[in-house]
């Protein structure tokens, strides 16, 4: 049995496994608020780290108040088994020595400001979930990703990659698949799969934009551009423009995403090609976007926010396309210049 | 069982192929390895180590931005195949990769 001396209410004072495994599931809000004032609150912030690291997902309650909970992970280079790892920084603490924790922090809370500000969003469930981090996962492990349950960032190999928390849209990807896996759910293969991915580009870049205020007509639309190591001359990962990111490169070859239907990749890598063929959409979310000028994460990031919450697991491209087609029309009128820029963007991907 | 046993923890190998692919970068990356082009003490730790990496086997990364290493072996008993987690990479795994540069490979 755990004994938790945190908070006086004799429901978390003292918590068996079993019963905090209850909690974290519960549909209670009034024991889901007991759990997280009793985060809050707590005299004891050394009893509350060690609650939350034997048993992370009590923290993932329903935030009562439409406010950000945060808690940031070191895995300290051991792998998935491990995690999420040692408590390092949680909501309110403030900043540490080490930069990827901070980046972790700092952008996962740009993350939740920009849903909550825009789409009126509570976090990636709309029910305030917290956002886990982890940092230092594995050995120079060149990834990041949402595992369903909480994000996961490498260092990097520091020759091709550097640490993945460098990058704002790289957060904001990986939050956004948390997202898509409370809305449409797309299953995560061939067409349905590449759209979870554009989804996620689409979100990280908007956010990365919101957050420095760009414009469309000044946003770089590079995804990772700060993720890069000194052992590549790729200018990013992605580039939702019409170049590609890098072309041979030594280490990374050429920027295989294609911009047109007609070079859509039939190939099983990569589970059907979802980073691949999401270069498709990517690149008429770019057209839409700066056709209509001012910025993006405004009107056409509505359409898309909108078309993501209306989409389902198995939708394909065509089902994306006539969704913003008829978001688009009803938002703007079916005589509307944002529904024909629309129509124009997907017409020159080859729809 | 494919590959002839050397002993408990080593595999008579003749060649293998490393393969890197997926993640956040959606990247595709490997490399090949030959038995004969290597000394035998090299060859021997190769052995060795492709023995470990057998019995850890695990399974490709199953959820979004996952990375996966897959080893391909030629052995004098036939071909076998293991996949790895990238994120969760068993020590003699790690260290085979080490001794590989990785390379852009075409999707295919």
């Amino acid at each position: 049995m755990l004994r938790c001396t945190c908070h006086p209410h004799p429901l978390l004072c003292i918590i068996p496994p079993y019963m905090l495994d209850n909690l974290s599931t519960s549909t209670d809000a009034a024991v889901r608020k007991l759990a997280v004032d009793a985060i809050a609150s707590s005299a004891e912030a050394r009893a509350v780290r060690t609650l939350m690291q034997s048993m992370p997902m009590m923290a993932a309650f329903a935030a009562p108040a439409a406010k950000k909970q945060r808690l940031v992970y070191d895995v300290k280079g051991l792998g998935m088994s491990r995690l999420p790892g040692k408590l390092v920084r949680q909501e309110g603490d403030k900043a540490v020595a080490d930069p990827a924790v901070n980046e972790a922090y700092d952008f996962s809370g740009v993350t939740y400001d920009f849903y909550m500000k825009q789409f009126q969003r509570n976090s990636l469930d709309g029910r305030g979930t917290t956002l886990v981090s982890s940092v230092h996962l594995g050995k120079k492990l060149n990834n990041a990703f949402w595992n369903g349950q909480q994000m996961a960032y490498g260092d990097g190999d520091g020759q091709l990659f550097v640490r993945f928390t460098k990058s704002l849209d790289v957060v904001g990807h990986e939050l956004t698949h948390g997202v898509i896996s409370h809305e449409c759910n797309l299953e995560y293969q061939d067409e349905s799969g590449a759209l979870n991915e554009h989804f996620a580009d689409v979100f990280g870049v908007l956010i990365s934009q919101w957050k420095k205020k760009h414009t469309a007509a000044k946003a770089t639309w590079l995804v990772g551009k700060e993720i890069m190591g000194p052992g590549t001359k790729a200018k990013a990962l992605r580039d939702f423009g019409p170049g590609k990111a890098y072309e041979n490169d030594p280490n990374l070859g050429t920027d295989p995403q294609p911009k047109h239907l007609r070079d859509k990749f039939v190939g099983s890598f990569d589970n059907g090609g979802v980073h691949l063929n999401s270069g498709i959409p990517n690149h008429a979310f770019f057209l839409f976007a700066k056709a209509l000028g001012g910025s993006a994460f405004n009107e056409a990031g509505a359409i898309w926010y909108e078309t993501m919450r209306k989409l389902s697991s198995n939708s394909q491209f065509v089902d994306m396309v006539t969704t913003t087609q008829m978001v688009a029309a009803k938002n703007h009128g079916s005589g509307s210049k944002q529904l024909k820029a629309l129509n124009d963007a997907w017409k020159a991907v080859g729809f | 069982m494919p590959g002839k046993q050397l002993d408990s923890d080593s595999v008579d190998w003749q060649q293998l192929r490393l393969t890197e692919q997926g993640g956040f970068a959606g990247l595709l990356r490997g490399a090949e390895l030959r038995a004969s082009e290597l000394d035998s003490k090299l060859a021997q730790r190769v052995a060795t180590l492709l023995g470990k990496a057998r019995a850890g086997a695990g399974s490709q990364a199953d959820y979004p931005d996952g990375q996966t290493l897959s080893l391909e072996v030629q052995t004098t008993a036939g071909p076998w195949t293991a996949h790895f987690d990238c994120a969760d990479l068993p020590e003699a795994v790690d260290e085979l990769k080490g001794l590989l540069t990785l390379k852009p490979m075409k999707p295919g």
